[in-house]
This record gives structure tokens, sequence and C-alpha cells, in this order.
């Protein structure tokens, strides 16, 4: 891409044509690669000594080893968190750990007052996002012993007095204040394997697979079976459980399953392990592309994005282009990431944890539900959050067949990220081990107790320009107001959470521009980074038949395969992420208004 | 893409359309053109047939896939997962009366039971599974139809020459007309004659019974209100049927497949046998000294029936044939054809898959005594499922005693003919060029 002059420091949407824009965004990515990819020593385990295992060259493995071949404990399990920001700044400031009161910043700043809908993405696209980020990371569940203690103000009706949050571990070192922050360990692989349906290690595999086929288990309705944890399916990642992610679980475990199926018929000699890696293969990849292709330019309305984003999967020369002809060369910007040579840029990859920070999306998430009767559209009952998740999920999910939850989770609107949209069901959540927690105030204590910069520091490492008053953050005079009063005034002390939901994000965006610095440089990086996406993403490795099904599938087939009742719902829809039309909305040759809106940019900004 | 199955460019669909639709066609649909197929013979017609459809698999299968076969767009089903959901939901949601067949059938057989739908075809399969004694381990008439099919072997074996292929027909078709019709038409030619007419009236696909048509129901008509009790027209009265069966309609296809289908089988059995010394040589041992008028016998012959078989695998007579869907399909993978898809079979290609089927292009009628052959749908010269030949038995039956009494009296040596390579047997084998001494 061209580098384009930028005497008046535009930030990259506010280019006045296209070209620009994406010249910016080019520039923006290629400068964070270079400038913000970092990590300390003793990240990774040591290597296995001896010979590596076989067949590592053509599968991923249960622990995520031997991506990288020459650095084989690289993106691993209980590898470490790499940093966007670089390590100096990424000093823990334990005296500030809880000022200003991260419970009075939930309960003023992030409450859900009235649900703010997303307008552009369903609650699907919501249990979508926290589908994926159990396959990238998962600090661990502590221990219950080491705890924060977060005082409650006496007119607080909170549970319990204090608040206890566990502490993250550090996989080395120890947090010390005033140093920068040791490394805490990364529990899931960093890689995009689908480690949320397959498990991360051998040990959970194990428990996951038939040993028949390559397939997964799924019992004989099509259902996840139940695990040791009471309420939870059986699947690969079980942490923070509700329906919407169990119908993703189930849905791709069965996808897998189908996989399976297709190339055992074109391939009849290949047994159990072959199989399920390459199901592993096929359905990982297909969810990296729904991602990247369908997810990710629904929730990113912008033009540039729409482009940019299919660029990254296919290239500039579109997907046609690629279908029919092939890759062009080895040009990333040409054909696309997908199928290029791997390139780590300037560190070994892992996620980090500015990464985890930005996807702490859970205002996406509604309170209220309301579940209809796919077969006669008529309405059959409403849930509170709290009783849909954790230990209730399977009972609920029970209740209701599986095509009247997908059409109920594909007709609500996602909340829209930003300040007084948080789930008060979060707030006040019992996990199914007893802790009670306010997620909202989880969030907040996390990015300070891991040393993520606050909002301000945030932005000047990602050369972003300081906010020089709480005003210039968010055009919303009454939560300026606000911000001043709990920060006293402070911009430097304003939370990256809190900056990032009150900040105005660029036209058509679901979530912030500062989140989304983060976003554009991992999002394409989880791609270039692994073989399995570049060098080897090819018949070879997958076979033809695997090859085929990840480049002709998108998320609509993979619905309708498995659940074809869906289609007078989603038969006549582009973005299946966007918020579907109702039972017999559809006139002929006209689309439904529900679809019309949904084409525009056109999301809630409360602004 | 929605969910579909893959598409064939289009210029694969001219090729398919010229090397496997045009020739099927131009060979005659129903009635084999003597000259045509002796032209298309000495081309390497079928083998291009076949390796255009093998690379075509190869580029889009093993799942069902889109070719174009002239202006439209059909799909070709390969696997036997896909053949079992097509020919096992025959013949609905998968009705066996594509356009063209439907057309040439109605020439001489528009009542046929193949080309019926919904309860008219059950009213005649019914019909025709009550006289065919379906699924029986032996028709009850067996006994007397071997005693007639030895006679017309050993009256081939009087002939003081190689015997031609229209020596083996006029046998057949005589042999044909005791076992449905009755000793009263053993020598009736003419009625056979006036069905190959219509027959070759039905390769020009007219839509509607051409002439002489109504002449040969009446006949048929004739011989089942006289019926003789050793024949198929003798158990007419005791079958379920109904005003819409029209009885002498089904008699039709009868002849029409025992005649002319099954003697071109037993002429490249015949053909076959003398180059593979060792399989002649089991088959005759199956056979040697006994008495093939003796049903136990004859049924029991299961090598002889696996040579058969074999012949009908390698040289299929039906090479591509179709359903039409009558109803939108979602197949197991997700992907929705609409109705009034037509799907077709490709037997030749099918029956001949090198890259699945091991013994593909060798002689193996072991394959189906001892191995899977019998039970895989992609042999499909019998089709499979619901509207599999309910007249199968009865007919390898007629051929086991025919050929098993040829065998062992004779040792059949090729005397005109190609030169067949066991290992890499061809994909045509022309009947018309084939004479065999006994």
């Amino acid at each position: 891409m061209v580098n384009v002059p930028n005497p008046l420091n535009l930030q990259w949407y506010e280019h006045p044509s296209l070209l620009l824009q994406l010249a910016a965004l080019s520039k923006a990515r290629d400068d964070l690669r270079e400038h913000n990819l970092h990590e300390q020593d003793g990240m990774r385990p040591d290597p296995p000594v001896g010979d590596p295992p076989s067949g590592i060259e053509r599968a991923r493995t249960a622990d995520g080893t031997y991506n990288d071949l020459g650095c084989p404990m690289m993106g691993s399990k209980d590898s470490g968190f790499g940093r966007n920001v670089p390590i100096e700044k990424t000093v823990i400031d334990r005296k500030r750990l809880l000022t200003p009161d991260p419970r009075e910043i939930s309960r003023r700043l992030m409450a859900r007052d009235t649900f703010k809908p997303a307008g552009i993405l369903n609650a699907l696209g919501a249990a979508w996002l926290q589908f994926e980020n159990h396959n990238w990371f998962f600090h661990g569940d502590g221990l219950a012993d080491r705890v924060i203690e977060v005082p409650i103000a006496a007119d607080d009706d909170f549970p319990e007095r204090p608040m206890r949050i566990r502490e993250t571990i550090p996989m080395r070192g120890d947090i010390v204040d005033g140093e920068p922050a040791p490394v805490f360990g990364n529990a899931e692989t960093h890689w995009w394997d689908g480690s949320q349906v397959y498990g991360s290690g051998a040990e959970k595999q194990g428990r996951i697979r038939t040993g028949t086929d390559g397939k997964v288990r799924v019992d004989d309705n099509g259902r996840l079976p139940a695990s040791d944890i009471p309420g939870i399916d059986l699947t690969g990642m079980q942490e923070n459980y509700w329906f919407g992610p169990g119908l993703l679980h189930t849905l791709f475990a069965r996808e897998h399953n189908s996989v399976c199926d297709a190339l055992k018929k074109a391939h009849p000699e290949l047994e159990d392990q072959r199989l399920f890696e390459l199901g592993v293969l096929v359905v990982s990849a297909l969810i990296a592309k729904i991602h990247t292709v369908e997810w990710t330019p629904c929730v990113l309305r912008h033009p540039a994005l729409q482009i940019g984003m299919a660029a990254n999967w296919y290239g500039a020369l579109g997907e046609a282009f690629r279908d029919k002809i092939g890759r062009v060369g080895d040009s990333e910007a040409l054909s696309g990431i997908i199928g290029s040579a791997t390139d780590h840029h300037s560190a070994p990859f892992s996620l980090t944890e500015e990464f985890v920070s930005v996807y702490r999306m859970h205002p996406l998430i509604p309170d209220d539900w309301s579940f209809y009767s796919l077969a006669s559209g008529e309405h059959l009952k409403d849930a509170y959050f709290t009783d849909i998740q954790g230990r209730f999920t399977r009972d609920f999910m029970h209740s209701l067949e599986m095509g009247d939850m997908w059409y109920s989770i594909g007709r609500a609107s996602a909340g829209a990220v930003c300040l007084h949209n948080y789930p008060n069901a979060l707030r006040n959540l019992t996990r199914v081990d007893g802790q009670i927690t306010d997620l909202a105030t989880l969030d907040i204590v996390r990015d300070r107790e891991r040393g993520v910069p606050r909002y301000n520091d945030f932005r000047e490492a990602l050369r972003m320009p300081r906010r020089k008053r709480i005003d210039d953050i968010t055009p919303n005079q009454q939560w300026a107001r606000e911000i001043n009063e709990i920060y006293n005034g402070d911009v430097d002390a304003v939370d990256l959470q809190i900056g990032m939901q009150a900040e105005q994000p660029p036209k058509g965006f679901g979530f912030s521009d500062t989140a989304f610095r983060i976003f554009i440089l991992m999002a394409s990086r989880r791609l270039k980074s692994d073989r399995f996406f570049t060098a080897d993403f090819r018949p070879e490795v997958y076979t033809k038949t695997g090859y085929d099904w990840v480049n002709d599938n998108s998320m609509k087939d993979v619905l309708l395969r498995h659940y074809p009742e869906l289609e007078p719902v989603i038969g006549d829809v582009e973005r299946v992420f966007a918020p579907w039309h109702e039972l017999g909305a559809a006139e002929p040759g006209k689309k439904p208004r529900i679809l019309r809106a949904a084409d525009t940019v056109k999301s809630y900004l409360p602004f | 893409m929605a969910l579909d199955f893959k598409h064939a460019s289009l210029v694969e669909g001219v090729r398919f359309t010229a090397q496997v639709g045009v020739p099927n066609i131009v060979q005659g649909l129903f009635r084999k053109r003597e000259v045509v197929v002796s032209a298309v013979g000495r081309l390497p017609a079928d083998h291009l047939a076949y390796r255009l459809v093998e690379g075509l698999e190869k580029k889009y299968g093993p799942d069902p896939f889109w070719v174009r076969v002239g202006s439209e767009e059909a799909l070709l089903v390969t696997h036997p997962d896909d053949l079992r959901v097509v020919l096992g939901g025959s013949p609905s949601p998968f009705a066996s009366d594509p356009d063209a067949k439907r057309k040439g059938m109605a020439a001489f057989q528009p009542t046929a039971l193949t080309i019926s739908r919904g309860d008219l075809w059950a009213d005649r399969r019914a019909f025709a599974e009550a006289v065919l004694d379906t699924g029986a381990p032996t028709h009850r008439l067996a006994g007397g139809f071997a005693a007639h099919a030895v006679a017309a072997a050993d009256g081939l074996m009087t002939l003081d020459r190689p015997i031609t292929f229209d020596d083996v027909n006029t046998a057949f078709q005589r042999l044909t007309r005791i076992v449905v019709l009755g000793a009263d038409a053993a020598e009736d030619t003419s009625l056979t004659d006036l069905l190959g007419d219509l027959m070759s009236a039905g390769n020009k696909m007219p839509g509607k019974p051409a002439d002489g048509y109504e002449e040969l129901h009446a006949r048929l008509q004739e011989y089942v209100d006289d019926p003789d009790p050793g024949a198929l027209t003798g158990l007419v009265a005791g079958a379920p049927q109904s005003a819409g069966t029209d009885v002498p309609g089904q008699l039709i296809h009868w002849l029409f497949a025992m005649g002319d289908t099954l003697p071109a089988n037993l002429m490249r059995a015949l053909a076959v046998l003398p180059t593979h010394s060792k399989v002649l040589g089991v088959a005759r041992s199956e056979v040697a000294g006994k008495d093939l008028t003796d049903v136990e016998t004859v049924a029991g012959s299961t090598y002889i029936a696996g040579c058969i078989l074999e012949a009908m695998r390698l040289w299929p007579t039906t090479s591509l044939f179709g359903r039409v869907q009558v109803e939108d399909v979602r197949w197991a993978n997700g992907q929705k054809t609409p109705a009034g898809t037509q799907v077709l079979i490709h037997n030749l290609f099918n029956h001949r898959n090198r890259a699945r089927v091991p013994f593909a292009d060798r002689f193996a009628p072991e394959e189906w005594v001892s191995g899977g052959a019998a039970d895989d749908w992609r042999f499909n010269f019998f089709s499979h499922g619901p509207q599999g030949c309910p007249g199968a038995g009865l007919s390898i039956f007629l051929g086991q005693a025919f050929l098993g009494r040829l065998i062992s009296r004779a040792e059949p040596r090729l005397a005109a003919g190609p030169r067949l390579r066991p290992e890499r047997l061809p994909y045509a084998l022309d009947i018309y060029g084939v004479e065999v001494r006994l």
C-alpha cells in the first residue's frame, strides 16, 4: 500500500476518501506490527528434548505446540501472554489498584439503566464473541486463598461484603508494586484452533472425542452430552457458559462430525486420528473465516472494514478471483493472508493482555430475553440472563427446541458497547463454583492488576492522541460529567474500559477506535502467524475435501446444514450476525425492514 | 455459496454432453442400432466417457455434482452413499421417469412400471412382484423355465458354426416368449419383431405410443386371456391388480428386459470366458455332470451367476440412467436440490471406478460369490432399492441355466472378436463383432 503523507495527523477514518482510509489503515497496521508487539523473558515453557512427535507437520497439536516448527512452544497452552505496549509501560500500581473504587465505577458508570441495543449486531453475534474468546484465552481459575477484597459501600446491595476477586496468578515471577507486570499464562492455546470445541490438551480432547471416525461426542438428539459440571455441556471450554455459546459449541461439534463424514467419504482409508486432525484443521479454519469475513464486517460496518476484512482473508483481488484463479504469488496485499507465507513480524506469536482487555465487551449481552417458536412465531417465554447461564444452562436448553433458541437469539439485538449498558445480571453473578462477582468491577480490576495502561497511556502507546480533558473523551456531556466526578477530573486516571465505552466509535462501528487498533493488529496476526492459515493452508495438508470445505462454506451454510428449519428466517439474510427478521415478515422480492436496516451502517449511538 | 453441490464448468458440460450424453442417444436408448454400436465401439467412446467422468469425479466428487447436459444442469451421483439416497428414495422423491425416458418408453410401453408414479406405481409393482416371485429363493415355475433354457442352449449347440449374437438373441427371444407368454407363443416371432419396431421408434423419444402399439397390446391381451399354466401368464389371475394395472402393458417390459438385455449380457459372458481359462475352469467344474433342469442345481451355481453379473457390471447395457426429483431434497450435508432436478447415474463409471473398485477392470465372478459386490450400491444394472428390478432373480436364474448348460457341454472359444487383456478389460465389448465356437 502506498504511504500517504498525513500532515494534519488525521485518524484513519477521518481521511476524505475510502482509498486514503484504506491506505491509512494499512499504514497503521504496519506501524502496529513494528512497534506494538512485545514479549518478556520466560514467556514459554522449555521446549521438549528429543525428536518431535510424529505427525506435527500435518496437524495442530492438542496443546498448541509445534505450530511454529522452529519454536515449538510458541502459542502453546500455558505459555505467556505478550504485550502490545512496551514492557516498561506495564508498571503495576498496587496502591491505586482500587482507586477510584471499581465497584463505584460499576454502579455509577457501567450499570445498565435501560437496554441500549447495538442494532447492527444480533445476540448471536454477542454469543459468537464469547465463543471465540473461549478459543483464545483464559487466565485460569486462580486460588481461593489469594483474593483482592473490594469494599462494598453501605448503600450497596451487593450480597457479599467485601467482594472477593481471585488474583491472577503469574506463570513466572510475582506482582511487584512499581515494577513492570510479570508474565501471566494462558490456560488455552493462543492459536485459532477451535480449542473451545475440542479442548486444550490431550487429556481434555480425550474426553471430547468418540474414538471412532474422528468424531466428537454429540448425543442421538444432536445435543452435546452432559459433563461432570452441573448444568454445563461436555465441550472444550466450559467456563462462563450460557445458552448462546451452548448453541455455538453444539453447532460446531456437529459441523466437525459432518466434516469427518465428508472426509471419510472421500478418503475411506483414513483412520480416527487423522480424521480428527483434519476435522480440527477444517473447523478451526472455517471458524476463523466466519469471524474474519462475516462477524467482523458486521460489527464494524465502516466501508473500509468491509474491504479490509475480506482483504485479510481473500486479498484485494476478492473472493471470486481467489476461487477461480488461485493465489497470485505470495503477496498478502493482493491475495490475502490465507495461504501466504507465515510471518510473526516483530515478536514471536502470542495473544496479549491488551487483546484480552479490548475484548471485554460484556455490554453486548442483553439481560432480558424473549423466546419464540420457529414453527408458529408465537412468544413462548421470557427469561432473565441469570436463569439461562451457568448451572441452569442445560435445563434451560432442554426446555426448548434448538430451532426456537436459534431463532430467538438471531432476532434479538446485542447491546451497544457503551457506558450504562453493562448487563445487571453479570453485575451480580453467582458462578458455578459459588463465587459471587460483579463482572463490571472485575473488568476494571483485571486491567489494573495486570498492568494494562489506563486509557490515555494506552492510546499513547498506540500512537493515538492523548485526551487533554475528560470532556474530550466523549461527546456525551452527561457521561463526561459523571466520569469527571468519579475520577476527580483526572483524565489520565480514566480506566481503559471506561474510556473505550465512553468514546464515540467511527461511523458504523460497534466498538471504539481505541479497541480497534488492537483488533486490527491482532486479528490479522492470529492468521498471519499461524502455519495452518498461511504456508500450510493447502490441499496437501487439509486434503482437497477439507480445503474446499473451508473455502465453500459460510455461517449460514453451517446453520442450514444442521438446522434446515431456519430457512424461513435466514434464507434471504446476507448477514447472519445482524438481527434476523420475524417469521413471515418477508414479502416476495422485498426485504423485511429489519434486514434493510441491518444492511445500513446505522447502529445505536448514544451521542 | 449457499449450500449447493459443486458445478462442473461450461466446457466440461459440453464435453459431458458430447462424450457421455450423445453416444447414449446415437447408439439407441432402447434398441441398439447395430451399425452405430459397432462404429461407436471402434471409437474409444466409452473409454473417453469413463475418463471424462473419472476426471470430473476427482475434481468435484465424491459428493454429487452438477454437470451440464445440453442446456440444462443435471446432478451426477457417483458415491454409493448418495446412490443409496437416490435409489432408496425412488420413486419418491426421486421418480424414475425423467423426460427422455418417459418420452422414449411411451412409444412401446406407456404404462410401464418404471415410469409410473404414486399409487399406480405401487399397484403395478405389487402385480410384478406377485407374478415374478420377487424375493423368493426361486420362482415357483423355475423347474419348467430351466428345462426351456436348457433346450435353448442345446439348440445353439446343434449349429455347425460359431454362434453370433443374433443366434443367442433369437434363441433367447423364443425362450422369453415361452416363459412370459407360454408354449403357444414359441414361434410367434412377428410379435417380437413388432416390439422391436416399436422400440426403434422409442429411440426418437416421440412421447406417445408408436404406430403398432395397439396391435402389440391386443396380441398380448390374447395371450393373457388364454393363459399357459407353465408361463407367467398363468400367474396373472392370482396376482393383485386393478383397472389401472394394464397387464399386457406390464408384460412388454419383461419381454424387453428378458429378450433383449439378458442375451446381450450372456453373449458378453461367453466372449470373455475363453480368455479367462481359470475362471472358465471353475465355472465348468461347478456344473460338470450336473442336471441343469434341476432347480436346486441351477440356483446353486453361484459362480456362474457371478459370471453373468460380472458381464453386466463390466459392460452395462444401460450406461447412463436418471431420476427426476419430484420435490426439494436436502442431502446429508445440507445441500438442497430443487424439485425438477435431473439426477444422473453413470453406470459405466460407477461400475469401473478404478479408485474405489479394486477389481474394476477385471472379470471377477468371485466378488459376487464371496466378496461385497452384491451389497455395493455402485453396481446398478438391476438398480437398487424399492425400484430394484423385480425380475432380477428370475433373469439370473434363466441365465444360469442357459450358460451353465452351454459350458457344461462345450468349451467356448472365441472365433472372432476383440483380443481381451484380462487385467485391463475394455470399456466396450461389441457383441455384434463377437463369434463364439462351442
